[in-house]
């Protein structure tokens, strides 16, 4: 099937297709016109106006034909599927023609910037009445289990519309012939898009086990989604399928509100800005190892080394995030569009980086920090939290751990223990990948007592002290102070004062996320980070 | 990015303005070669106004440095920013680059 041409639809005599397939994103679906000899319907508007511009050339030139656009049929009322129809004069002209069910009559009626997504997508809704309504009443239930409607014309084209709540309440399938327009079903169990206004689990769930009975059951053989390329019957069986199972697992989401957007915008925004310098750092040392390694006179081995990261992949998708992110500081982009192109990249990066091979030459506390970066993100971006793993932990220990992996006595054991040339040589390479930027003596510590314990994710709080250690001395500071003090007992307050502000307003948000997922609380940010910790509690 | 060239003292100095990144990284070798293969001596690169480097970014000054070591020459790094410097120190290339804070120290380095 053709995009943006007359296609002859498999099983239907007589009828045609003309599809706009779009790339996949929020601002606009694809949209489907259908026609018989007579007869042209329109199948989700979309959202963008040079698509409106397309719909309405095919809709003229049909007409010339004598054939006229009876219907529009909106598989939801979602602004990517609506908007054009709101909006556009030539199309709101066919409003008493427009069928959607029932709520979502309500919302178009209503203007309901809430159910439509139009407040989290940042786009105005102008309120428009329809005129044809499905599901008006309870009506009857198909086989599969779905209500069920058949749209009637006067011609030979028959579409039945299957009601199919979950991802919003007004959502519908239309069958016309063995194929099915399932509108955003494929996408209802994904972050970003699960847990919106108007979403619900078991809504979800239950239409997902009536399509793929109506799939299975009734001779579907192509399903036409509201994104990206139509699919076999086969594919979306077992797509559906994997969704039930991914949506099963969804509890207690957050709601995706405009301002979880901005937050998780927020938070995404800082993270990949951490991504960027640690994936930078990784993939310069790499080709710092490489260079030395040429230096030698290992040829081979640099060049194996060189490729055990894919530099300008990493370095392509790191652009783009920047890119977008400036086009987003503009206002070219609403808050939850970057909140999901964040989640798009750290995905790909997160595929791109093999830590295998990566751990055995870089410093394994920066892999687990990328990892625990894009982790966190993707846990926000899901609409959950990311867990603190408290217990009871001495900090000065910690910074005694920090310090000897900063500044200890470079360890010649692996290189005298080498048996072979080959050990060796991965010793020295090990070697090579240990990059210090910490003198002895950086860090001052101001302790009231050595065995102050208190409450923190243990892990975290080294990777985060780590970070900040290394940020601030490669930055140029000479010197941090730590000041561990309990004031009252009950709390421990850790202070760290560099020895001059170097750290910039977005890596200051980004150190007091990382300390606040240790399980502590800020208070104060100005040019020292200061965090409080319950003492001595038990494990949480 | 942008990259225009002054001479202070008879010695040309090259400032590179912007971000060295996947888009502008092939452009800013291209650029850097064509300065360094006109000129004799150190290649001097004022970074005063260098906002981000990447890794690929890295990755064209050192070929260009390897370029020019054959020679006997080198890049000479000058007035890097914060965070720029940062990323040198913590990957290692600042240990293959001579780096100075400004200009003036840069020349006074060559000048012995």
């Amino acid at each position: 099937m053709e995009s943006h041409r007359w296609n002859r639809i498999p099983g239907c005599d007589n009828i045609s297709i003309y599809p706009i397939i779009r790339k996949i994103d929020t601002v606009s679906s694809n949209s489907f016109l259908l026609a018989s000899d007579t007869e042209c319907i329109l199948l989700d508007p979309g959202g963008l106006a040079t698509q409106t511009d397309e719909i309405l050339s095919v809709i003229r030139g049909k007409k010339e034909e004598g054939c006229m656009l009876e219907r529009i049929l909106l598989t939801h009322t979602h602004i990517d599927h609506s908007f054009s129809l709101l909006h556009n004069d030539e199309l709101r002209g066919y409003a008493d023609r427009v069928c959607t069910h029932i709520s979502g009559a309500e919302v178009l009626r209503t203007g309901d910037t809430g159910i439509s997504q139009a407040a989290l997508l940042g786009r105005e809704m102008h309120p428009c009445t329809i005129g044809m309504p499905l599901f008006l009443e309870e009506g009857d239930t198909a086989g599969c289990g779905l209500k069920e409607e058949e749209i009637s014309f006067t011609d030979e084209m028959s579409i039945l519309a299957y009601h199919t709540p979950g991802h919003s309440p007004d959502s519908i399938c239309y069958r016309l012939g063995n194929n099915l327009f399932i509108g955003d079903t494929l996408f209802i169990g994904a972050p970003g898009v699960a847990g919106s206004v108007g979403w619900s689990k078991n809504d979800c769930i239950s239409s997902l086990h009536g399509l793929m009975r109506l799939i299975k059951n009734e001779g579907i053989t192509s399903c036409l989604s509201g994104h990206g390329d139509p699919i076999p019957a086969s594919s979306a069986m077992t797509s559906i399928a994997r969704i039930v199972d991914d949506v099963e697992k969804i509890d207690n989401i957050a709601t995706i509100t405009p301002e979880w957007a901005r937050t998780t915008a927020t938070f995404g925004n800082d993270l990949m800005a951490e991504m960027d310098k640690t994936l930078t750092i990784i993939s310069g040392r790499i080709t710092f190892i490489s260079h030395m390694l040429e230096e030698l006179e290992e040829e081979d081995e640099a060049d194996r080394i060189d490729r055990i990261i894919e530099i300008s992949a990493i370095d392509d998708l790191l652009t783009r995030y920047h890119d977008f992110s400036e086009a987003y500081r503009k206002g070219e982009h609403r808050d939850i569009q970057l909140a999901q192109k964040a989640a798009q990249i750290a995905g790909k990066l997160n595929r791109m980086v093999d830590r295998g091979n990566l751990g055995t030459i870089i410093d394994p506390i920066l892999l687990e920090h990328l990892t625990s970066l894009i982790n966190d993100y993707m846990t926000v971006f899901r609409g959950y939290q990311p867990v603190a793993t408290l217990s009871t932990c001495n900090p000065n220990a910690i910074y005694a751990e920090v310090m000897r992996s900063f500044t200890g006595e470079r360890d010649p054991g692996n290189l005298l223990a080498a048996e072979s040339g080959e050990e060796f040589l991965a010793a020295m390479i090990r070697e090579m990948g240990t990059i210090r930027v910490v003198q002895q003596g950086y860090l001052t510590i101001q302790s009231e007592e050595a065995s102050l314990d208190v409450v923190m994710d243990k892990r975290r709080f080294r990777r985060a002290m780590q970070r900040l250690i290394e940020e601030t001395a490669a930055s140029g500071c000479d010197g941090m102070e730590i000041a561990i003090t309990s004031p009252d007992r009950s709390q421990v307050t850790i202070t760290c004062t560099p020895d001059r502000p170097v750290l910039d307003e977005q890596t200051i948000r980004y150190f007091i996320q990382a300390f606040l997922l240790t399980g502590g609380s800020i208070r104060e940010t100005k040019d020292r980070i200061t965090i409080t910790y319950p003492s001595q509690r038990s494990i949480i | 990015m942008e990259i225009t060239t002054t001479e202070i003292e008879n010695i040309q100095i090259i400032k590179i303005s912007g971000r060295i990144d996947s888009s502008t990284a092939p452009d800013a070798e291209e650029t850097l070669r064509g300065y360094a293969q006109s000129e004799e001596g150190p290649v001097i690169i004022d970074g005063s106004e260098l906002k981000y480097i990447s890794s690929g970014g890295l990755r064209v000054l050192l070929t260009i440095e390897k370029e020019i070591a054959k020679e006997g020459r080198h890049i000479i790094l000058c007035s890097l920013r914060p965070d720029v410097e940062k990323i040198f120190r913590l990957t290692g290339f600042s240990s293959i680059f001579s780096i100075h804070p400004s200009i003036d120290a840069a020349v006074a380095h060559l000048r012995g």
